[in-house]
Parts: structure tokens; C-alpha cells; sequence
């Protein structure tokens, strides 16, 4: 009889130069179960399923069951031979490839010594199809948005029958609608008995695909649990150590003066007679579905999408901004919802990706000021909470959430006069999304206008001063902080 | 068809048309087939190794040793060619090997060692010339027999044997980047390393045929020098590296790696050597010849930079049904 298990993992560590990754901790995951794997940044989560994945060979001591016999896996390959295959935080797909490829490089049944094409499209087609995309396979992978990308590593995961799938993080990148559709073929996998490891920092989604979890903290096992029989606020004990909440911070001052005032911007396709204003010292946020046009709005302001008709006022000036060198030269700062594309520098310094945009200001005589730098490195890997505190390692080797914080880092450190933050806490566990809201509070308070754009509703209500929402390209409502509440931010967001 | 007119290709394809015309235009002695053949037969060997180049530059790598490659094996092709006993098989054997030899020379150093690709070659460039010279103390090798000689300009069925070679190893090339796991890999590697070996692809071994492929064009190119000039000096090839390198990337071979198209460098091969030959034949002194050529370079790197600037804000999204028909395993 088959094992109940699929997997066990026992007593695996990882050591990388002396520091434990981590340290004797077990996984089992059921066949066909959704299976959710939670803990802050830098837990480990990435190095348990890197393990899994025969992309890191754990330390000795390590025992690894499939199907409830002991196994070895010796490297990517053979753990997709085993019936497992990843999808990467990173993604780790070929930009320069086509779709077809993409899914189908490595897979033994058609990715042999003489390439049939014919053959390879086919299996390509089909695994596309699985997942709903309607895309030409012979596209090259570099002609998609980011989100496509994601789907593209889905259908390849699929596309090897495996029994199961792990997806670190796979919703970080998708819009609204793709969310849903990876929910669908989550529920269909678990149909037919395969087995999904899923790694999220969102709990709404974890409770809702997954049945149960498993908690890391500190690269240790804590504990694993049906969901159904643990609540929110203990998961995040469990995985924090402490009891967090999101906290309200109210503005200490928000002057009469406008710094930004944007009149009936419009962009066919995009957004529509937008107006709003935003005053020193306060934060706006901008929220509504993910397509209603909030990224644009604010790529609109930053020189990235160029408006049809509208103005922008800057202090009461009206200003041009035609490319984004303009909304930097008149103290804009945007932070992208996209920042896997940002490209950090991954075989340099936390410290020298921190202040890669505030070169001009920690150099003297064209030689950089070492302490300024590392000055300003200190203050935001402490600020944002970068684990380990170590402003001299690779960010190449910091976990996915970590360096999000190192590219927040690096924006807030510009000392702009307006703060475009799109999704700044997309990837960052709860702790971590605190101290980001303090720190958008405090550059608020220095007298900087902050917009920020959020799809989740409780970070939305926690950080703003003003909520606007947006529905289909226009902003339908516009709410103070006091009296409003998730449900009707919702219904507006929604049309009602 | 619109995608094709987008391509890079297909812009450089027409940078090569307007050059062209524009020389034809100047001096009428450039549109006539003898000298069009000339152009062709003057450039085959630059052709052959910016073949090997090309695949090089996918991985993002560089070799700027193959000049004194070609000098090394012609040398030695060249002596054995001297032997009494010597026939065409064993001078393309000769040829062939010393050139791979060399080739893997590199290669190990380069995936073995993981010593970057622009250090390894810098140094067995000098290597390489150094031991030459030293070897032949800075003698050529002259009074080469007919029967070796007559090869570049010899014909089967009207066919000069260095086209059919050419063809040949084209062929072969297309066939390996277009049809088989080890020339997608070599792809695969310039696209995305990390995610190259996650896909259990081995990336040293690929780097190492790569170089070797690399070195066993540059043997076959060194026989077909020795066959075109009559006599080799110990210094041929010096520098030729450059216009291999520059003709590979004029064709769209991206320095990033990744990219790089066996027709591109083609009509990268083309666009040099019929700027050449239309500066000859309007008497443009030799020192603007360069500038002129240095210009191109950098005229096609732009044109690359700017397109790719537009394409990012043109990315596509997959249109994802909203209902999941059917079943997702097989
Ligand atoms: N290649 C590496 N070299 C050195 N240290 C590493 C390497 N990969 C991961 N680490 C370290 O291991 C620890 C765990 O990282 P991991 O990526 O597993 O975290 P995670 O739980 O996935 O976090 P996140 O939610 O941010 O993605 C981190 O402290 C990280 O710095
Ligand atoms: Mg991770």
C-alpha cells in the first residue's frame, strides 16, 4: 500500500559558512494535501524546499522519505524524477528561451539528445492548456510581463505529472485575476491527489488554499497544524515568538499645503478623469482591485506612462514629466510593485545596493564617503529589519524578504519630497510590514507626501491618512481614515 | 510576418542593403559578381570562426584568443603540409585537432578552474603567439605544395571548395543549436546560469565544448589561410580576434549573453567585408578604414540598446481563461 505520506523530511540542517540555515527540522506532507510552509524572513522556508528540491544538499544527518521510503536526492533533476518540481521564489526560467522550451527543458520525455519540435510543442501546448494560458508557445519567454513569466513556471511545473509541487511564494507577482486562476489549478491538482507545497506570507490566501501547516522560525521547526483548528493571531505567534498587530499610527501634522495636486488625468485604456490632491505630511492610500489602474496612476506620476491629457502640480507649480529622470529631478521617488525586476547588484554589499541612489550624496570629490555609507546602510537595514544585520553580505545570499527590504532601502533613502510606494510590503512577513509602516509614518512626519497602494485592505487602513479606491480605471470614492472600514472600502472596490 | 520585419536580423539585413547600395552608387566596379565573389571568398574564414564566436558569445563568454589559434594550427598545418608524405586528409586532420586542443585548452581553464573567460584567453593569446614565435623563431613557412595551395581555388560542380566548407560547417552549426539539448544548453547557460543547472543542465561541460567547438572552427579556418596566402607568418591572425568578435556582435550577439543568431552573424560578417572591399575600391586610406569600421560597431550596439528600451514597455500577458476546463494531470 502506498505510504499516507508523500514526503517526510526529518532532522534536516543546513549549514552555509558557518551559519545554520537550518537546524533539525521535519516536514510531512500528505498525498494530495495543500500543505502550507510559514515563517518570517529568513526562517529558511526557501533552503527547506531548496533541500527538498536537490538544489542544496542538506548537512549530515538528514533523512529524506518519499512515498515512505528513504531516498537521497542528488540534484535537481533527480528530485523531478521523484515526482517533485519547484517553482522558485526567483522564478529561475530562461527570458531568452521560448515558452515552449521554458516548460519543457529537462523533461526526459521530450528533452532528449535530437529535439523534436513537434513533439516539444505539443507537450508545451498541452501543459498551457492545463493551466487555462492562451499564449503562442514559440513566443520568447523575455516578451512577457513578469506575471506571465509566473505562469509559464506553473504549466512547467505541471507539465512534469508530478505528485508534488512546491511554489514558494508563487502569488507574489500576480495580479487579482491570476491569483484566482492559481487557485483554481491548486484546487484541481488536489483533485487528483497531488500534493502542493505552498509558501506565502498573505494569510488570507493561506487559509484559503491550504489545509494545513507548518511553522520555521529561526531556521528550527516549531510546529505543524490543521488549519482549521488554529487561529490568525496564533500562526503569527507561532511564527514571530511574540504577539504582533498591524498599529495605527495617526500623522503628527498635516499641513494646509499641497505638494501634489493631480487635475483629471486621463489615459484611454488605463485610468480616467483622475484628480486628488496630497498635502505635506500625509499619507494617501490608493486601493481597489489589482487592474484598476493603481499602478498606472502612480507610473503616470513617475514618468513611466506618459497620460493623455490631465495636469500635474507640483507646490502649486504645473510641471511636465515626460521620463522618470524628470520625476527624480523634481523629488519624485517610486517604489515598483515589480521589484524582482529592479535587478539588485546580487554579488555586492547590502551596503553598496543601499545607497546605489543616493550616490551622488555619500560621494566627495567623486571618491564615496565610506562612513556616509555605510551610515546609511546601518540606519535602514535597522529601520526595515534586514536578518542577518550584516551590511557586508552579498544580497545574492539574503532571503527573498530580506532583500525586498534591501530595494525598499535603497528608495527610502533618496529623501524625496514625494514617496510613491507601490506594494511596498509585497514578500515581507507581518513583522517586517510593521516596521515598513513606520517607516512610511516617520517619513510622513518629516513632511514628505507618501502615497502608497495596497491591495490588502488592513495595510491600507493602518497606514493611510485618506483612502482613495479605485474601481475599473476611475476613483469612485474617497474616505477619510476615521470611519472606514474593510467591508466598505470593499464594496466600493468592487462597484457597488 | 510583422514579427519577422522586427526582427534584428532583419534591420541589419537591411543596414547591409543601404551600405551596399550606397557604395554601388559611388564606384560601379562594387555590383559585379566577380567582385561579389570576392567579397565572399575574402571573408569565409572570418565567416567560419565568427560561427564557433558566436556560440561564445551566447554564454556570455569571449575569446580573444582565436587570432593566434589560427596562427598556431596554420603553422602547423603548414609544416605538415611540407612532408613528403603529407595528403588533404592528413593536413585537415592536423588542422582540426591542433585547433580543438587549443580550444579545449581554454575551455578547461575556463569551466574547471572558473577562471573568467576575458582573463583565460588574454592570457593563452600571448601564450599561444609566444610559443609560436619561439617555436619557429619568427620564420615563415613558405613554398607551400599546389596540391594543398589549389584548394581555395578549386571547384566541385562550380562550387569553390571554401563555400562548400563553409556551408558545411554552417550547417553542422545550425543543426547543433537548432536540434539538440547541447545547443540549446549553450542557450539555455547564456540565458540564465543559475537556473541552467537547476534544470540539470551541465554547465562546464557545456562551456567546455563550446570553446571547443570554438577552437575546432579556428583549426578548420587555418586551413583554408594556409591554403589562400601560400605562406604563413608566424604573426597571422595577430588582432583578427577583434574583427571575429565585432562581426559576431554587429550580428546581434548580445555581450550579456543569451542572444545571438547564426544569420545575424552572418550579415555582421557581410557588413564588414563589403565596407571593406567598397573602401578599397573608392581608395579610402587605410587609417579611416578603421574608424569607419569602429563606427559600424557602434551604430549597430545602439540600434540594439534602443530597441530594447521600447520593447520593455511592450511585454505581453498571457490571456488566462477564467474557467479550467478539464483536468490538470494527463
Ligand atoms: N546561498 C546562501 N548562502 C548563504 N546564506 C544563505 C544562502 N541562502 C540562504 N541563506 C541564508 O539562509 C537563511 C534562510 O534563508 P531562506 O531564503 O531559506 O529564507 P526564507 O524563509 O525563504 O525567507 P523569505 O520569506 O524572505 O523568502 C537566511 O538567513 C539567508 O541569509
Ligand atoms: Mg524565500
Amino acid at each position: 500500500m502506498a505510504s499516507e505520506y508523500i514526503v517526510n523530511l526529518k532532522h534536516i540542517s543546513k549549514t552555509f559558512g558557518g551559519i545554520k540555515a537550518l537546524n533539525d527540522v521535519s516536514l510531512d506532507i500528505k498525498r494530495g494535501e495543500v500543505h502550507a510552509l510559514v515563517g518570517e524572513n529568513g526562517a529558511g522556508k526557501s533552503t527547506l524546499i531548496k533541500v527538498l528540491a536537490g538544489v542544496h544538499f542538506p548537512d549530515d544527518g538528514a533523512e529524506i522519505y518519499i512515498d515512505g521510503e528513504r531516498t537521497v536526492i542528488k540534484n535537481p533533476m533527480d528530485a523531478i524524477r521523484k515526482g517533485i518540481s519547484v517553482i522558485y521564489q526567483d522564478i529561475s526560467l530562461f527570458p531568452n528561451l521560448t515558452i515552449a522550451e521554458n516548460i519543457c527543458i529537462g523533461n526526459d520525455t521530450v528533452w532528449k539528445k535530437h529535439l523534436n519540435w513537434a513533439e516539444i510543442n505539443a507537450l508545451a501546448e498541452q501543459a498551457l492548456a492545463k493551466v487555462g494560458a492562451k499564449i503562442d508557445p514559440a513566443m520568447l519567454l523575455k516578451d512577457l510581463n513578469l506575471a506571465s513569466q509566473q505562469i509559464v513556471a506553473i504549466a512547467r511545473a505541471i507539465s512534469f505529472n508530478s505528485s508534488l509541487i512546491i511554489m514558494d511564494e508563487p502569488t507574489s507577482s500576480l495580479s487579482a485575476g491570476e491569483v484566482e486562476t492559481l487557485y483554481k489549478i491548486i484546487e484541481t491538482l488536489r483533485n487528483e491527489n497531488i500534493a502542493v507545497l505552498f509558501i506565502s506570507h498573505k494569510f488570507d490566501e493561506i487559509y484559503r488554499v491550504a489545509s494545513r501547516v507548518t511553522v520555521l522560525r529561526d531556521g528550527r521547526y516549531i510546529s505543524s497544524h490543521d488549519l482549521a483548528a488554529v487561529e490568525r493571531q496564533e500562526l503569527i505567534r507561532l511564527m514571530v515568538g511574540r504577539n504582533v498587530e498591524y498599529l495605527t499610527m495617526k500623522a503628527e501634522r498635516i499641513s494646509e499645503q499641497q505638494i501634489l495636486k493631480v487635475n483629471r488625468l486621463c489615459k484611454e485604456g488605463n485610468f480616467y478623469n483622475i484628480s486628488f490632491e496630497l498635502r505635506k505630511g500625509e499619507i494617501v492610500g490608493i486601493t481597489g482591485l489589482v487592474g484598476s489602474g493603481r499602478s498606472e496612476i502612480a507610473k503616470a506620476i513617475f514618468g513611466l506612462n506618459i497620460p493623455d491629457s490631465g495636469e500635474i502640480i507640483l507646490e502649486g507649480q504645473p510641471i511636465v514629466i515626460k521620463s522618470a529622470a524628470d520625476a527624480v529631478k523634481h523629488g519624485i521617488s517610486y517604489i515598483p510593485e515589480n521589484r524582482q525586476l529592479e535587478g539588485l547588484l546580487a554579488k555586492n554589499s547590502v551596503c553598496q545596493n543601499m545607497t546605489l541612489a543616493v550616490l551622488d550624496e555619500i560621494c566627495k570629490y567623486g571618491c564615496i564617503d565610506t562612513k556616509k555609507e555605510t551610515a546609511i546602510a546601518r540606519e535602514y537595514t535597522e529601520k526595515l529589519d534586514v536578518r542577518p544585520r550584516d551590511i557586508d553580505k552579498p544580497v545574492g545570499q539574503l532571503s527573498g524578504g530580506n532583500q525586498q527590504k534591501v530595494v525598499l532601502g535603497k528608495w527610502l533613502a533618496t529623501n524625496p519630497k514625494i514617496l510613491i510606494a507601490d506594494e511596498p510590503t509585497s514578500g515581507v512577513d507581518i513583522g517586517a510590514k510593521i516596521e515598513i509602516h513606520k517607516t512610511l509614518r516617520q517619513l510622513a512626519n518629516k513632511g514628505i507626501g507618501v502615497v502608497v497602494i495596497s491591495s490588502e485592505l488592513p495595510e491600507i487602513l493602518a497606514v493611510s491618512d485618506r483612502i482613495l479606491i479605485m474601481h475599473r480605471g476611475n476613483i469612485v470614492s474617497a474616505m477619510n481614515k476615521e470611519g472606514a472600514t474593510q467591508e466598505a472600502i470593499l464594496a466600493k472596490a468592487l462597484g457597488a | 510576418m510583422r514579427n519577422w520585419l522586427k526582427k534584428r536580423e532583419f534591420v541589419m539585413l537591411m543596414m547591409l542593403v543601404v551600405i551596399s547600395l550606397g557604395i554601388s552608387l559611388i564606384t560601379p566596379a562594387f555590383l559585379t559578381p566577380s567582385n561579389l565573389l570576392s567579397i565572399v571568398m575574402n571573408n569565409i574564414i572570418l565567416a567560419i570562426m565568427a560561427m564557433g564566436m558566436t556560440l561564445v558569445v551566447v554564454t556570455s563568454g569571449i575569446d580573444v584568443s582565436v587570432g593566434s589559434q589560427l596562427g598556431f594550427a596554420a603553422i602547423f598545418v603548414g609544416l605538415v603540409a611540407l612532408l613528403p608524405t603529407a595528403n588533404i586528409f592528413i593536413v585537415l586532420a592536423v588542422g582540426l585537432v591542433c585547433g580543438v586542443l587549443l580550444g579545449i585548452f581554454n575551455g578547461i581553464l575556463i569551466a574547471g578552474a572558473e577562471i573568467p573567460a576575458i582573463v583565460v584567453t588574454v592570457g593563452t593569446m600571448n601564450v599561444f603567439r609566444g610559443s609560436l614565435l619561439l617555436y619557429t623563431n619568427g620564420k615563415w613557412v613558405t613554398s607551400l605544395p599546389a596540391w594543398y595551395t589549389s584548394m581555395y581555388n578549386s571547384s566541385v560542380l562550380g562550387v569553390p571548395i571554401p563555400i562548400i566548407i563553409f556551408a558545411v560547417v554552417v550547417a553542422v552549426t545550425y543543426y547543433l543549436i537548432q536540434y539538440t539539448r547541447l545547443g540549446r544548453s549553450v542557450y539555455a547557460l547564456g540565458g540564465n546560469p543559475v537556473a541552467a543547472s537547476r534544470v540539470g543542465i551541465n554547465t562546464d561541460k557545456v562551456l567546455l565544448f563550446v570553446f571547443a567547438y570554438m577552437g575546432a572552427l579556428t583549426g578548420i579556418a587555418s586551413i583554408l589561410y594556409g591554403a589562400q596566402l601560400a605562406t604563413i607568418d608566424p604573426n597571422a591572425g595577430t588582432s583578427f580576434e577583434l574583427t571575429v568578435i565585432s562581426a559576431v556582435v554587429i550580428g546581434g550577439a548580445s555581450a550579456l549573453g543569451g542572444s545571438g543568431s547564426l544569420l545575424g552573424t552572418c550579415i555582421g560578417v557581410l557588413i564588414l567585408g563589403v565596407l571593406q572591399n567598397g573602401m578599397i575600391l573608392m581608395r579610402v586610406e587605410p587609417y579611416w578604414q578603421d574608424v569607419v569600421m569602429g563606427l559600424i560597431l557602434i551604430i549597430a550596439v545602439s540600434v540594439d540598446v534602443l530597441n530594447n528600451r521600447k520593447k520593455e514597455a511592450q511585454k505581453k500577458t498571457i490571456d488566462v481563461a477564467k474557467a479550467i476546463k478539464g483536468g490538470v494531470s494527463a
